[in-house]
């Protein structure tokens, strides 16, 4: 089998995959038979607002809007047809407002802090573990290690509470909330980027101070087991210097589980975001999910989720794609 | 007579284990004559791979080379600083690993494999001459070009220790130390790539240390031969000698366990089994076994001597022995 095969085989399943994710996330809500249109009016007359007679009249009229008055088959072609052009309909909670352009808004956001500071703690936790398991690494580097361990046994949104307390309450260094300063309009100047990255330095300390433990233990295990392995013997052998040992022999292939789990963890990256984007009231998708949730805003709920899924679904391709090049072992049927 | 290329002389490793000192090599010495070949026998646990890994002093805590001297062309390698010994490991004392299971690198190519060690002693050579050389070095193994874009994943166990014995001789060692190179292989696997070393340790004219407890493929292979027991050397004879008149009881009790087509009764086996290397017995380690021993033997060590020319062993009673058994052997 080629690559460009291969390649169009695993696309195709990417695309099943959030096919069928799409379709769970359609009917799942329409099975539990529960009209949304009649429980938000419902819920709008509880609170005291006056609905009366009129009530048949304005579900129908919203149905109609929500594209609720087709048959059911029509609405799940409508849905998926939308879908394709990443139309996930309007919120219900800050209408008219579209799920999209909520997504949209918030997505960044959470990309930049988390995506940064997740591959920030792989790169710099990854190295620092293959020292702590080096026999000629300086002693001070192994020293300061218990200290990163300790930092991944506590949970980051706890780690973010310390360091909002100390950092921002007490010292006042670092703001306290939000993902710039209010009242500012985002623009594209260095300001607003200072300020920008102010507000996003103590979220991505609380990720990376208990991330960067996880991975560097992760990767002390594996490089001490790779150390006892004969090819580590016979490098050492041939003369090779500790530098190339280190990195090409030990490094190299001690990285490969690692680079597995980074890859799965970058799916799990959005949804992270809910714990860290609460404590530090970060404008990302994860607060949003969070406020969605409480407001009961299916269409933004179904938006997230399938973000999620097409976010895990596409890091699982990418460790798919590239884990061949980094490993030869695992092959794509082409020999 | 040859030169002496490597004088191992009184070595001693140790290790300090939480559960007290294993003497895993106690008071070793040998001559190795230039492109001879010199086999390491010894039960499992004797102190063989030890030996091994202490001349290219690759001991790890909790081991440590507690003394003696280790000299390669007259220069006590024991002495040198560490880069001074890195530069000696492939350029001067090459080591051969059992390469069938992983001894190569399974994430790099067999070209980038046969390559860095040299880059780490020679620097930099042109692609051309990088490209030469390792063409040169598979065809000297008997192994196509293709082999150099594979990787080890993608060849036999033959064609992976061959490639070893390649990365071994790229930079023309004066030793090699092959610790059971062939002990994953079938035998006519096994026949064909000991021939490949021998030839390609005789291009190169590098001495061959072959460590291992197979006695025909030593028999076959090697021209002088130590036995070694508990971390001593209890015998040092050319190859012919020992089979045909062992000095010490242990080689004659080793000799004698080796199956024969001739005499289909049951296997003999040494009686007994190696002591703890944490209990050793006082006197001649090998005395619990020894079908010979007396007062002597568990009071004293009888140091290593040259009984005849060319004959080194270890034993007070060989004497008597000999008395015993004149025609010589058993
Ligand atoms: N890292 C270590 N820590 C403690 N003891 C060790 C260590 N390495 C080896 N030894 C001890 O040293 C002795 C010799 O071991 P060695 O590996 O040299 O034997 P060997 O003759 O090569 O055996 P084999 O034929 O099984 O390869 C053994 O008793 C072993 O228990
Ligand atoms: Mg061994």
């Amino acid at each position: 089998m080629t690559t460009a095969k291969y390649l169009v085989r695993r696309f195709t399943f990417l695309v099943l995959v959030v096919w069928s994710a799409a379709t769970i996330n359609f009917f799942l809500p329409r099975m539990s038979g529960r009209d949304p249109v009649r429980a938000r009016l419902a819920a709008q007359a509880m609170k005291g607002v006056s609905i009366g007679k009129g009530i048949d009249k304005i579900v129908e009229t919203y149905d109609k809007k929500f594209g609720l008055d087709v048959p059911l088959t029509q609405q799940y072609i409508n849905y998926l047809g939308d879908l394709t052009r990443f139309d996930l309909g309007p919120s219900f909670s800050r209408y008219p407002m579209t799920v999209s352009q909520l997504i949209g808004a918030t997505l960044p956001w959470t990309l930049g802090l988390l995506l940064t500071s997740t591959v920030f703690s792989f790169v710099f936790g990854s190295i620092f573990g293959a020292l702590v398991a080096w026999p000629s690494t300086p002693d001070w580097v192994r020293s300061i290690s218990p200290m990163f361990f300790a930092f991944s046994a506590i949970p980051y949104y706890l780690l973010g509470l310390f360091l909002l307390y100390f950092f921002a309450y007490t010292l006042k260094w670092f703001p306290g909330a939000g993902g710039y300063q209010l009242g500012t309009i985002p623009e594209p100047s260095l300001e607003f980027a200072i300020d920008v990255l102010k507000h996003s330095l103590l979220p991505a300390f609380s990720i990376i101070l208990s991330s960067l433990g996880f991975w560097a233990i992760g990767m002390r295990g594996t490089m001490i087991m790779v150390e006892g392995l004969d090819y580590m013997t016979l490098a050492e052998a041939k003369g090779l210097k500790g530098r190339t040992i280190l990195w090409k022999y030990g490094l190299r292939n001690a990285l490969l589980p690692q680079i597995t789990s980074f890859a799965l963890s970058l799916g799990f990256v959005v949804s992270g975001a809910v714990l860290v984007e609460i404590v530090f009231a970060y404008p990302g998708i994860g607060l949003l999910l969070f406020n969605s949730i409480k407001q009961t805003d299916f269409p933004v709920i179904q938006g997230i989720v399938l973000t999620l899924i097409g976010a895990i679904a596409t890091a699982t391709l990418i460790i798919d794609v590239g884990l061949p090049f980094l490993d030869p072992r695992i092959s794509r049927g082409d020999n | 007579m040859k030169p002496i290329v490597l004088e191992v002389r009184n070595l001693k490793t140790y290790f300090h284990t939480p559960r007290g000192v294993v003497k895993a090599v106690d008071d070793v010495s040998f001559d190795l004559m230039q492109g001879e070949r010199f086999g390491l026998v010894g039960e499992s646990g004797s102190g063989k791979t030890t030996v091994a890994l202490s001349l290219l002093r690759m001991i790890k805590a909790p081991g440590q080379i507690e003394g003696g001297q280790l000299l390669l062309d007259g220069q006590d390698i024991l002495k040198l600083s560490d880069e001074e010994m890195r530069r000696i490991r492939l350029a001067g004392i090459a080591l051969v690993t059992q390469g069938a299971m992983n001894a190569l690198n399974p994430v790099i190519r067999v070209r980038e494999q046969l390559i860095d060690g040299i880059k780490d002693h020679d620097g930099n050579l042109s692609r051309e001459a990088m490209e030469a050389r390792v063409q040169e070095l598979l065809s000297g193994v008997d192994l196509i070009p293709q082999v150099a874009d594979m990787y080890a994943h993608q060849l036999s166990g033959g064609m992976k220790q061959r490639v070893c014995i390649a990365i071994g001789i790229c930079m023309r060692p004066k030793v090699i130390i092959a610790d059971e190179p062939t002990s994953a292989l079938d035998v006519v696997v096994q026949r064909r790539v000991m021939e490949t070393l021998r030839r390609a340790q005789e291009e190169v004219g590098a001495a061959v240390i072959l460590v291992g407890h197979d006695m025909g493929l030593m028999a076959q292979f090697v021209d002088r031969m130590a036995v070694m027991y508990a971390g001593k050397l209890v015998e040092v004879s050319p190859v012919r000698n020992v089979f045909q008149e062992p000095l010490h009881p242990y080689t004659e009790l080793l000799i004698d366990s080796v199956p024969t087509l001739t005499e289909k009764d049951v296997l003999k086996g040494i009686q007994g089994s190696m002591p703890s290397m944490l209990g050793l017995p006082s006197g001649c380690v090998f005395n619990p076994r020894c079908p010979y021993s007396d007062e002597s033997c568990v009071s004293t060590l009888q140091e290593t001597k040259e009984v005849e020319a060319g004959r080194w062993a270890a034993c007070h009673k060989i004497d008597a022995i000999r008395n015993l058994n004149p025609s010589g052997g058993v």
